[in-house]
C-alpha cells in the first residue's frame, strides 16, 4: 500500500474503519522521509519515538472503537517556529538552537487532539524572515518540483514536504505570504486564514499583528478538515476571535453558482511570468463555468503602497518582538565584560545576517523622526488598504489575483537581486495587512513542470466561502500530483 | 508636515546601540544603502493624504472571554528547572552579568 499517496481524509477513514493502522501509515511516511529528504532538506527534526507513541495510542483507541477523531492517524509536520513539547524549536536560528519547549502551541495541541500524529519539524528561513528558505542554520531546502530552484519561504520546508509526499498536511505561519508563496512554488494548496481565526499561542512571533497559522495540503478537502480542527477561540490568545465558526468541510461543498467574483486588473502584467497570468484567466473561466459572474476590479492604493506599508509594519513589529533575545532572558548566550557587551555579542552570534539587518531597519523606523514620518503613516495607509478591500467586498464575494509575480526562483537569487525578492511580496502581503483569508491554489503546471498557482481572497472571516470557491476551481483544475522525487534517486538521512 | 529622511553614519551608530547589535565599520555602507533604499521605497506612501485616517486597529467580531483573575495551582516547577542550563537546587544558576564595585566581570558563573 502506497500510503504517501493518500489524502489526510482517506488515511483517517481507513484508520477509523480498521482498514489499516496509524502505525503502518506512520512507518511508511517516516521511511519515505528517511529515503529521500537528503535531497530536499525539508525536515530539520524527526521525532520518531514520540510519533510512534502517538500512533500506537490511536491504534489502541481504534481497537476499542474510540478513534472516531477527524484526523485519526494522519501524520503531519510543523514549521520549526511552532512550540512542540519535548521537541526542539529552533526557528532555524543559532539563537534558539538548543531550546526545547515545555508545551505545544495551540495549533499543534488541536491537531493532536483530532488524532493527527506529529512526525517532526520543518525547515524555514531564520525567524521566518525570507522567502526562499535559504537562510536556515540547517542549510537550504530545495524545491521537490525542480532541485535547481528554491521552495519559496519562509515555510518552504512545510510546502516542500507536502509536495514530496512526506505528509498530507503540514502547518506553516504566514506574516506576508510565508504559507502561500511556498505553496505556490512547490505546487500545493496553502491557506492563510483571517487574522483571529486560529490561535497564535505558542508560535514564535515575527510580527504579531500580521502573523497567522495556516495549513498546507494537496487538496481543498484536507484543507477544510484541517481548518475545522485548527480554528477556534483560545483563552491564551486574546486576538483569536470567539465568534461561532461554521463547519468548514460542509461549507466548502457549497458551490459558487450566482456568486460574483472579481479579477484584479491595473497592475504591471508585463513584468510577470506569463504562465501565472494564464493561470488567472483559466481560474476565471472555471468560475464562469461553475455559474459565477466575473467582473474586473482595481485597487489603486493597495497596488501602489502595500509593499512599503508591509515592510514598515513588519520590521517595526519585528524589532520589538525580537528584543527579548538578548542572551539573558532568551536565546544564545555569549560571555561579555559587561551587560552591554554580553547583549551585543549574544545577538551578533545568535542572529544571522538577514535577521540583524531587518532588526536594524525596524529599530530605525521606530526612532524619533522616522517614527512620525514613516511608521505612523504606514499604520494609516494600512487602514486605507483595509478600507479599500472592505468596499470591494461589499460588491463581490471574492477576488482572484496573483500570489507571486514569478515562477519559483533559481537558487541564489536572494544574493543577486534582493529587491526583486522584496517586490515578490507585493500580492501576498495584502491579506496580512488587511487580515483577510487567502488561499494559494494550484491550477496546473507549465510545460517544464513548474507549478502555476493563483491567489483567492475573501472578506474577513469569509474563510468558509473562500474554501467553497477554491474547491469549485479545484474540481475543474484537478488536485496537484506528488512531486516525482524518486527520479533523483535515494539520499537517506 | 511629513519629511523624506536619509540615514547617515551618526544615526546608524545610535540605532546599533538601541538594537544591541554590533556591525563592523566596513559593513556600514552596505547597511546604510539597504536602509535608505527601504526608506525611498516608502517615500511614495507619504504622498497619500491620510490626515483624516486613524492608525489601523483590529475589529473584533466577538471578544474572547477573559480568564478569571484568580490563582491557579501549578505543579510544573521541576519540569522547568530540569531545563535549566545549570541547576542549583531549586534555582536556575545564571551567568553573572552585573559588575561588582565598578570592575568588569569576566562572564564567570
Amino acid at each position: 500500500m502506497e500510503f504517501y499517496k493518500l489524502s489526510a481524509l482517506e488515511i483517517a477513514e481507513g484508520v477509523k474503519n480498521g482498514k489499516w493502522t496509524a502505525s503502518e501509515v506512520l512507518s511508511a511516511h517516516l521511511e519515505r522521509i528517511k529515503k529521500y529528504d537528503g535531497n530536499i532538506n525539508s525536515v530539520v527534526t524527526l521525532s520518531e519515538e514520540s510519533a510512534q507513541r502517538e500512533a500506537e495510542e490511536i491504534d489502541r483507541m481504534s481497537a476499542d472503537g474510540r478513534a472516531q477523531r477527524p484526523l485519526a492517524g494522519v501524520p503531519f509536520l510543523v514549521k520549526d517556529n511552532f512550540c512542540t513539547e519535548g521537541i526542539r524549536t529552533t526557528c532555524c536560528s543559532k539563537m534558539l538552537s538548543d531550546w526545547i519547549p515545555d508545551y505545544d502551541a495551540t495549533a499543534v495541541r488541536r491537531m493532536k487532539a483530532a488524532g493527527a500524529v506529529l512526525m517532526g519539524k520543518t525547515n524555514m528561513d531564520e525567524f521566518a524572515m525570507g522567502s526562499t528558505t535559504e537562510s536556515s542554520i540547517f542549510g537550504p531546502t530545495l524545491n521537490p518540483r525542480d532541485f535547481d530552484r528554491v521552495p519559496g519561504g519562509s515555510s518552504g520546508g512545510s510546502a516542500a514536504a507536502v509536495a514530496a509526499g512526506f505528509c498530507p498536511i503540514a502547518l506553516g505561519s504566514d506574516t506576508g505570504g510565508s504559507v502561500r508563496q511556498p505553496s505556490a512554488f512547490c505546487g500545493v494548496q496553502g491557506m492563510k486564514p483571517s487574522y483571529g481565526q486560529i490561535s497564535r499561542y505558542g508560535i514564535v512571533a515575527y510580527a504579531s499583528s500580521l502573523d497567522q497559522v495556516g495549513p498546507i495540503t494537496r487538496n481543498i478537502g484536507d484543507m477544510a478538515a484541517a481548518m475545522e480542527v485548527l480554528a477556534g477561540p483560545d483563552s491564551n490568545d486574546t486576538t483569536c476571535d470567539a465568534y461561532e465558526r461554521p463547519s468548514f468541510s460542509e461549507a466548502s461543498l457549497a458551490g459558487i453558482e450566482g456568486k460574483k467574483i472579481a479579477v484584479l486588473t491595473g497592475y504591471d502584467t508585463d513584468s510577470m511570468d506569463r504562465p501565472l497570468i494564464e493561470a488567472i484567466e483559466k481560474s476565471a473561466d472555471y468560475c464562469r463555468s461553475a455559474g459565477a459572474e466575473i467582473i474586473e476590479a482595481q485597487l489603486p492604493i493597495t497596488m501602489k503602497h502595500a509593499v512599503a506599508c508591509y515592510y514598515m509594519v513588519a520590521l517595526g513589529d519585528a524589532s520589538s518582538k525580537l528584543a527579548c533575545y538578548d542572551g539573558m532572558r532568551y536565546g544564545h548566550h555569549a560571555e561579555g565584560r559587561n551587560l552591554a557587551e554580553m547583549y551585543k555579542k549574544s545577538r551578533n552570534q545568535g542572529f544571522g545576517k538577514e535577521v540583524r539587518k531587518r532588526i536594524l531597519i525596524g529599530t530605525c523606523i521606530l526612532t524619533r523622526g522616522y517614527y512620525e514620518n514613516y511608521y505612523v503613516p504606514a499604520t494609516k495607509v494600512r487602514q486605507m488598504i483595509a478600507d479599500e478591500y472592505a468596499e470591494l467586498f461589499k460588491k463581490v464575494d471574492a477576488l482572484i489575483c496573483p500570489i507571486s509575480p514569478a515562477l519559483p526562483y533559481k537558487k541564489g537569487l536572494v544574493e543577486e537581486d534582493p529587491v526583486r525578492i522584496y517586490l515578490g511580496d507585493a500580492f501576498s502581503s495584502i491579506a496580512n495587512l488587511a487580515g483577510l483569508p487567502s488561499i494559494s491554489l494550484n491550477v496546473g503546471f507549465t510545460e517544464k513542470g513548474l507549478p502555476a498557482n493563483v491567489q483567492l481572497m475573501g472578506p474577513r472571516f469569509g474563510d468558509a466561502g473562500l474554501l467553497a470557491l477554491a474547491r469549485s476551481i479545484e474540481n475543474k483544475a484537478g488536485c496537484p500530483s506528488i512531486a516525482e522525487i524518486e527520479k533523483k534517486g535515494e539520499c537517506r538521512i | 508636515m511629513i519629511k523624506k529622511m536619509e540615514m547617515d553614519e551618526v544615526r546608524l551608530r545610535e540605532v546599533l546601540g538601541f538594537s544591541c547589535i554590533g556591525l563592523p565599520e566596513e559593513e556600514y555602507p552596505e547597511v546604510l544603502d539597504r536602509v535608505n533604499s527601504v526608506l525611498r521605497m516608502c517615500d511614495e506612501m507619504q504622498e497619500l493624504d491620510s490626515s483624516n485616517v486613524s492608525p489601523f486597529e483590529w475589529d473584533v467580531k466577538k471578544a474572547p472571554e477573559r480568564r478569571e483573575d484568580r490563582p491557579v495551582v501549578w505543579e510544573g516547577r521541576d519540569h522547568f528547572l530540569d531545563q535549566a542550563p545549570v541547576r542549583d537546587g531549586d534555582f536556575f544558576h545564571v551567568p553573572r552579568i552585573i559588575a561588582i564595585d565598578g570592575s568588569e566581570t569576566e562572564g564567570d558563573e
